[in-house]
């Protein structure tokens, strides 16, 4: 029993970050229509900058705000490069952005120790309640974000750059203002993964992840915070869930975790081709 | 440095690109969409030739013939079946179910053929030593096919009926449908032949190295890099594409920068820098970034010339 609960808290910790990764996600790809393909950049730049500046001996109050700072950052950066480039191209240029941060996390060993990965020896108590609650926080956060004049602003950007530019709104702006306040809450999952799992690796900078991040936002329903909840743990449920069922019909498990991703991946394309606004559409709002 | 080895290696590369990166141009610069599953169909076609080639026995010509068969009736049939929905829509929507298509294929490769690293029955002949480059006959083969390839699709694309209709509807599909061409059955063309292609691209790179699901993992930026220096639907700009990332991959982590170093320093401060060969992929993803920043619209021109 006591096992089971310590189990529990443990996935109530783990997807929570996950839903503070998607939330972060909507808010760049539901709300403002700046599509991602590199989100777990944000994960792993706020990761090593935790585990880094925690072996640094640095305090892990200190160690999560440079996670959020250097995600910040990291949304400014790729932000820089958005311009007005269509989703296609951006899609391509943010993976292989996310795709160079892996690469030089994998070889600047003296940085990252390498493909050996990092660990963080701190332990933090009553963690996974912390992130159960920063997670509500957050959510809080963008809902507040998205009812101000900013919110609104950004919605308009995603139907198209041409309306809000004609209103004098620099779109370019915004879209960076988006990015930033993406990545910072993208470094904070980060700072809470290294602390959870209490190591990092380039194993979890693959870009499968950012896909695992995106099937939550596009099967729960992008724009919605609801929406993103139900996606992040249906789809939560089903990853993790299925490690167990390895032993149960005696599939080899490196076989089922490649089942287990087919399973991700079609779910994304059906939905994306018959249910585009996900399970939980996107309230339209009249103004 | 030699230079005739990276010479050669660079051309191999490129060879190698070139032929997967056509079925990609073609499909953004026809239904404008970026298809994400592109390479993915690519491995699935070196993992097919496989299964014929080692489990079934069949000769490695016979089996890559079948395999782009196989992987052309594919194409024909995911775009039926997922793309069509999409003819109408924004370029974003078709590009996330492609992404999702990609995850699916690549983890039904994983799951069928496990992780481990295969090769196809061929017999080893010693390399050749031309020149001071070293070149195994593999190499010398992928060269010739995909000369012989893409000389096959040069003539078909500038002389054919089908060739002529293709070029049509990528500049315009409204004013090629209205003209009288049946713009579905180029498309079902465009994905056969683009598909096929990159089928045999697959079992090239595939034979070259070796055959790993993670293939197309390594494969999807450079052939997007390559399709966007040669600019979007330009299948001759593609091939420019795969020579200039070919040559930048081989070339950039072989040159020494020393030199270069030394006048920015302004003096003698290191005898031999090079990019460390880790970051010879590194090096396509910059060049993506770059290329996308300075030039979104590719370094050629942009319709089906």
């Amino acid at each position: 029993m006591n096992q089971l609960a310590s189990f529990g808290i443990y996935m109530m910790a783990i997807t929570s970050i996950s839903f503070i990764l998607a939330i972060s996600l909507d808010l760049q790809v539901g709300n403002c229509g700046i599509v991602n393909f590199g989100q777990v950049v944000f994960l792993v730049v706020g990761a090593y900058a935790t585990a880094i500046a925690i072996a640094g001996g640095a305090g892990v109050v200190t160690a999560a705000l440079i996670a959020v700072l250097c995600g910040a950052l990291f949304g400014i950066l790729m932000s820089l490069s958005v311009r007005n480039m269509s989703g296609t191209y951006w899609g391509i240029l943010s993976l292989s952005m996310a795709e160079i941060v892996r690469i030089v996390a994998l070889n600047e060993q003296w940085l990252t120790g390498g493909a050996n990965g990092i660990s963080v020896l701190i332990s933090v108590p009553g963690l996974p309640w912390i992130i159960a609650a920063s997670a509500v926080a957050v959510c809080a956060l963008v809902r507040l974000i998205m009812a101000s004049p900013f919110g609104r602003t950004i919605h308009l950007i995603r139907e198209g750059d041409r309306l809000p530019l004609s209103l004098g709104k620099n779109v370019l702006l915004f879209k960076m203002e988006t990015m930033t306040i993406g990545g910072a809450i993208g470094g904070l999952a980060g700072a809470y993964y290294a602390l959870m799992q209490r190591y990092m690796s380039p194993d979890d900078a693959k870009p499968i992840e950012t896909f695992v991040i995106w099937a939550m936002v596009v099967v729960g329903g992008r724009g919605n915070v609801w929406g993103i909840v139900l996606g992040t743990i249906v789809i939560q449920a089903f990853y993790s869930g299925t490690r167990f069922l390895t032993g149960l019909f005696g599939i080899e498990a490196d076989t089922m975790a490649a089942l287990r991703l087919v399973v991700i991946g079609l779910l994304i394309m059906v939905v994306t081709m018959f249910r585009p606004q996900g399970l939980l559409p996107e309230r339209r709002r009249i103004y | 440095m030699n230079f005739v080895q990276v010479l050669v290696n660079s051309l191999i590369t490129a060879s190698e690109l070139g032929i997967i990166a056509i079925g990609l141009t073609l499909t953004l610069s026809l239904l404008r969409f970026a298809n994400f599953a592109h390479v993915e169909t690519a491995v699935a076609g070196a993992y097919i030739a496989w299964a014929l080639n080692v489990p079934l026995g069949l000769n490695f010509g016979v089996a890559v013939l079948v395999a782009i068969l196989v992987m052309g009736v594919f194409g024909i049939l995911i775009d039926r079946v997922v793309f069509r929905i999409f003819r109408n829509s924004d370029d974003v929507a078709p590009m996330i179910a492609s992404l999702g298509l990609s995850i699916a294929i690549r983890n039904s490769v994983q799951a069928t053929f496990g992780p481990r690293f295969l090769r196809y029955d061929f017999g080893i002949a010693p390399g050749i030593k031309m020149m001071g480059a070293f070149v195994t006959r593999q190499q010398l083969w992928i060269l010739c096919i995909v000369a012989v390839a893409l000389f096959g699709f040069h003539l078909l694309l500038q002389y054919s009926t089908i060739g002529k209709a293709m070029r049509a509807t990528a500049t315009n599909r409204d004013l090629a449908q209205a003209s009288g061409v049946d713009t579905e059955w180029v498309i079902a063309w465009v994905w056969f032949l683009g598909t096929g292609f990159a089928a045999l691209g697959g079992a090239l790179v595939a034979w070259d190295t070796q055959l790993v699901p993670d293939l197309g993992f390594n494969l999807v930026i450079p052939i997007f890099c390559v399709v966007l220096i040669g600019g979007v639907g330009s299948v001759y700009g593609a091939l420019l594409g795969a020579v200039v990332v070919g040559f930048a991959v081989n070339f950039g982590v072989a040159i020494d920068l020393a030199p270069l170093v030394n006048r920015i320093g302004g003096r003698d401060v290191v005898g031999l820098v090079r990019i460390p060969a880790e970051y010879k992929p590194a090096i396509v993803y910059a060049a993506v970034i770059l290329v996308l920043l300075l030039r979104p619209s590719g370094l050629m021109r942009r319709e089906l010339d």
